[in-house]
């Protein structure tokens, strides 16, 4: 093993390259490995951060106090994702992290409810959903850790401050001694062999070295642009997409455990939640809105007084076909970009980072890349296809949403969206990374909703499930602290 | 209550793909709201293909309420912790493919890289000794496996030998008696509606039977999926080159042995499956470089016990249909496609073609997004499989005979090269998700086909080795003293099952 991998040189600092340098110092450690951070990027910072459920066993792998972790980011729990007007006016859906419960038989929840609907009940689907029922009363709790508990499948994700969940890492950074070098990137040096050997950073009088790089510069994407074979294309041809944030003080006296994501006339807005502040990001299209008009909208929308710091950046949609070349690997927005919904970049970070420990290659050239490559590319084209959908299948009127109306649907999307609206079964292929019980919560709030249920559903019989169910969940609520009360609590 | 629902359900052919899906069918189905139909015909023999299993088939059998030892006593059956192969990468080799962890793997590492690790190190331990279903069988012993996941005994699977026809009359039982309808009768015609769907088949009497819905397993013949629907086949032939096969049936002259047998021929390889009372044997070989005597004298050459059946020759071509389901029919077992019983896949594959109908049952709208979703689906198991089996042959290091010769220089699909170059050079075993054979298969047969990667996970190489080895040796000693602790096969089968 004389070629093996010595040093890791990540380059960017911002969330991802800090979440990049505590995660891999950690999974990797007893290998004798350096990580050096170069920090010469400059990055789009949001003022929120989302991330899903999945990402919380992440969190733990590093050894973070989830106390301590939400009580210094300002952090509130989500329970999923509300979307308001998408269908119309005003239009309601929820789609839940948690999995509905199992009622009989090998069906998917969706086909009772389906059922249901073509007999005549009026409830819709999110009516069902414990984590939809207990968002909007804004309520919350934690999982149950007995199995047949009602609670057990509650699933949950987390709204981060940006900068104090950035903060929050510089610390778990520093205290775990890893290198870190700041100054203007100049240029990649490489070996014959076409493998990275250095950096060097403007003002620095020696190269840095590394035997294998990690380019999280975001859109700036420095190291892996550099391989002509890794190209990005915007398979979803979403383009001119804009997006405007800001952070507000919190003027609601509750604090729903969700993203709202709502449809207006030129584009949709993203509400989230913390526990003192709300953060706001309105997306929109600049050939059809100026930055001055959606600042002007943004700040009126708020009625707030006080000055409001407002950042526009262009959201530059697209997903590359190759990760890691030779002793390169993108991870974030160097990699990929596609419209956040349920699932944020920041959140699947942590996946790259995991298939990197699972296939860390043996020498600067490997073929574990073409691997990973595979995985990332499956995982990534699902979700870009599930965040397409409330785009794609918007039923509101005005030129921006006309045009996501228009956009063209891949094969892989359209058979999904005909097999769910023709039967209500869920295609396997590629469904790896969102699960099934999303992609149904997805398309029904979208409008997609089946014409028809699995036929064997009737061997069963009739069945007052769905009326138990509804009765459960609000007994259940009943119980629940407030989000706001479980805060308090949480954080002392 | 769906309106457009299917009522009227015919399945052409008896056999074990017929009854298989009948039983279910009937499971599934009510017999106030559907009619289901099985229509065979005694003079038609059936194949009687994959007596041999892999554990898959105990769910089947778990979700059609069948008591295990009871259909074990019906079928004359014997329990399967595996499949020996004997003589693929040069005679005298010898491994089993367990139903079975290999060890423990650690700190999110594969058992099998520190494994290879201790070995660059001098320790010589076979693989097996850290497989529990490997030792047992090699032990003759079994049990069921525990509850416990704390104990080693929990990590195997087991599946059955059994006698196909049998199985056949024990599901034909259940189904008719769950009010499946068996029409005796041979098809002689089949009409189609308009637009291509199938209208009706006519049975030798005259007697016309229509339906909704269609499931052809009338074998080889493939009399709906082809005859009627012209559906088209996909050779894979290039890549295993056998196209015929020799059975018979042998005296038991000892205990039956918990697994399968299958012995590299010089052209093709034999297979040896003991059941209670007697042993089925065949030699599945290529008609290119063996004629059917010459497949014949090398069987009767190489069983033991008294031959109780006439040599049977099948030919048969590999590969699958383009479409499993066309229209209004669903091909099941063999008119769907055909694989060389080498993993013990043929029961598998029809009982995942009948879940998978449940699983996407239709109305009578047939809406082509489901049909789409069903194809891919099925192409998706045929070929893993197809890949699966590709593997033993390319990997032999015979050149003998021309048979192995070719296979050995055979060209093979890309993406079963690359998992091969990939495991060698980086110890790596990839993905499989979803798939019939996984981690631990795949590793059995790498592993036993004698390939060794050139190293292991980076993240263990500074791990102590002689550490590991204690470690190691631990999990051994655990190994060995519960499976020694074991009843034998014999017992287990007098004490559940015996026939």
């Amino acid at each position: 093993m004389n070629n093996s991998i010595k040093k890791i040189v990540i380059v960017g600092a911002d969330i991802t390259g800090l979440t990049a340098a505590v995660y891999l110092s950690s999974q990797l450690k007893g290998m004798g490995l350096t990580v050096e951070v170069l920090d010469c990027a400059e990055i789009n910072k949001p003022k929120v951060i989302s991330t899903s459920p999945q990402a919380n066993q992440y969190f733990q792998a590093m050894g973070f106090n989830m106390q301590n972790m939400i009580s210094q980011t300002d952090a509130t729990f989500s329970l999923g994702s509300a979307f308001i007007g998408w269908q119309s006016a005003d239009s309601f859906a929820f789609n839940s992290y948690s999995q509905p419960p199992e009622i009989a038989g090998f069906f998917d929840f969706q086909h009772f409810w389906v059922k249901a609907k073509l007999a005549g009940t009026k409830h819709s689907y999110h009516e069902y959903s414990l984590s939809a029922s207990a968002a909007k009363q804004a309520k919350f709790a934690l999982p149950s850790p007995q199995n047949n508990h009602p609670l057990a499948q509650m699933a949950f994700g987390i709204n981060f401050d940006a900068e104090l969940l950035h903060e929050f890492m510089q610390h778990q950074f520093s205290a775990s001694g890893i290198g870190y070098k700041k100054g203007a990137f100049e240029r990649v040096n490489f070996s014959e062999d076409g493998t990275i050997t250095s950096i060097q950073l403007a003002g620095l009088d020696e190269p840095i070295s590394g035997d294998f790089f990690i380019d999280c510069s975001g859109d700036q994407a420095l190291l892996i642009d550099q391989y002509k074979q890794s190209v990005k294309t915007n398979p979803s041809n979403l383009k001119e997409m804009r997006s405007a944030s800001m952070l507000v003080e919190s003027k609601d006296s509750e604090l729903r455990p969700q993203q709202t994501f709502m449809a207006l006339p030129q584009g949709y807005l993203r509400e989230c939640h913390l526990q003192n502040k709300m953060a706001l990001n309105f997306v929109f299209n600049s050939s059809q809105v100026s930055d001055g008009d959606v600042t002007l909208g943004l700040k009126q929308n708020t009625q707030n007084a006080t000055s409001i710091d407002i950042e526009s950046n262009d959201l530059k949609f697209g997903i590359r076909n190759q990760f890691w070349v030779e002793n390169c690997l993108a991870i974030g927005s160097s990699a990929y970009q596609f419209p956040e919904f349920d699932y944020s970049e920041y959140s699947y970070v942590f996946n790259q980072l995991q298939y990197l420990v699972d296939l860390f290659p043996h020498a600067k050239k490997s073929l574990n890349a073409t691997v990973y490559n595979q995985q990332v590319t499956a995982d990534i084209m699902s979700v870009n296809d599930f965040s397409l959908l409330p785009l794609v299948l918007n039923q509101r009127d005005g030129k921006f949403w006309d045009e996501l109306k228009k956009r063209p649907l891949f094969s892989d999307l359209k058979h999904r969206l005909k097999l769910f609206e023709n039967s209500g079964r869920l295609t396997e292929s590629n469904d790896s990374f969102i699960p099934k019980y999303m992609w149904a919560s997805m398309l029904i709030g979208q409008g997609a909703v089946p014409k028809t249920y699995h036929p064997l559903l009737d061997e069963l019989g009739e069945s007052n499930a769905l009326d138990k169910m509804r009765k459960q969940i609000d007994s259940l609520i009943d119980q629940m602290p407030t989000h706001k009360t479980f805060l308090s609590q949480f954080c002392k | 209550m769906n309106q457009n629902r299917i009522k009227n359900i015919v399945i052409v052919g008896g056999g074990s793909a017929g009854w298989m899906a009948a039983a279910a069918m009937a499971k599934y189905l009510s017999s106030d709201r559907y009619q289901i139909s099985l229509v065979e015909s005694d003079q038609i023999g059936i194949v009687g293909v994959g007596e041999a299993t892999i554990p898959g088939i105990r769910e089947f059998n778990q979700k059609l309420g069948i008591d295990e030892n009871e259909f074990m006593k019906a079928t004359n059956a014997t329990y399967k912790l595996g499949i020996e192969f004997n003589n693929w990468t040069q005679k005298g080799d010898s491994y089993i493919h367990p139903f079975s962890y290999f060890g423990q793997d650690m700190n999110g590492v594969s058992f099998h890289d520190y494994w290879v690790k201790v070995r660059q190190a001098g320790d010589q331990t076979p693989l097996s000794a850290y497989s529990p279903g490997y030792v047992a069988a090699e032990l003759n012993k079994f049990a069921h496996p525990s509850s416990d996941p704390k104990s080693v005994l929990s990590r195997y699977f087991y599946a059955f030998h059994f006698d196909a026809t049998l199985y056949g009359q024990f599901l034909r039982q259940k189904a008719e008696s769950d009010g499946v309808n068996r029409i005796e009768g041979k098809v002689i015609d089949f009409a189609l509606l308009d637009d291509g769907f199938i209208k009706s088949i006519q049975i030798e009497d005259g007697q016309e039977i229509t339906g909704d819905l269609f499931i052809d397993c009338t074998g080889f013949r493939g009399l709906l999926i082809e005859q009627a629907l012209k559906t088209g086949y996909q050779d894979y032939s290039q890549w295993l080159p056998c196209d015929s096969a020799v059975a018979v049936q042998t005296e038991s002259v000892e205990d039956p042995i918990p697994y399968t047998q299958a012995n590299a021929q010089e052209a093709g390889w034999q297979w040896r499956i003991p059941l209670q009372s007697r042993v089925g044997n065949g030699y599945v070989f290529c008609s290119k470089y063996l004629s059917d005597d010459e497949a014949i004298e090398s069987l009767l050459t190489n069983v033991n016990g008294e031959v109780l059946t006439q040599p049977r020759v099948l030919k048969f071509k590999t590969g699958r249909r383009n479409k499993f389901w066309n229209k209004n029919c669903v091909a099941v077992g063999l008119s769907s496609g055909f694989l060389e019983p080498l993993e013990s896949t043929s029961i598998h594959l029809i009982q995942t073609s009948i879940m998978k109908l449940i699983n996407l049952f239709p109305d009578n709208s047939f809406n082509d997004a489901l049909i789409e979703e069903y194809n891919t689906q099925m192409t998706a198991q045929f070929e893993q499989v197809k890949n699966f089996l590709i593997l033993h042959y390319k990997t032999t290091q015979r050149e003998e005979t021309p048979f192995w010769k070719y296979c050995k220089e055979m060209e093979i699909p890309e993406d079963l090269a690359f998992r091969i170059k990939l495991f060698k050079q980086t110890g790596q075993i990839a993905p499989c998700k979803k798939e019939i054979f996984v981690h631990e298969n795949w590793m059995a047969v790498l592993f036993g086909q004698n390939l060794m990667p050139q190293t292991y996970h980076p993240k263990i190489k500074d791990l102590d080795a002689n550490q590991l080895k204690a470690i190691l040796g631990q999990m051994r000693h655990v190994v060995n003293q519960s499976v020694t602790a074991m009843p034998s096969h014999m017992e287990t089968i007098n004490k559940y099952c015996k026939a």
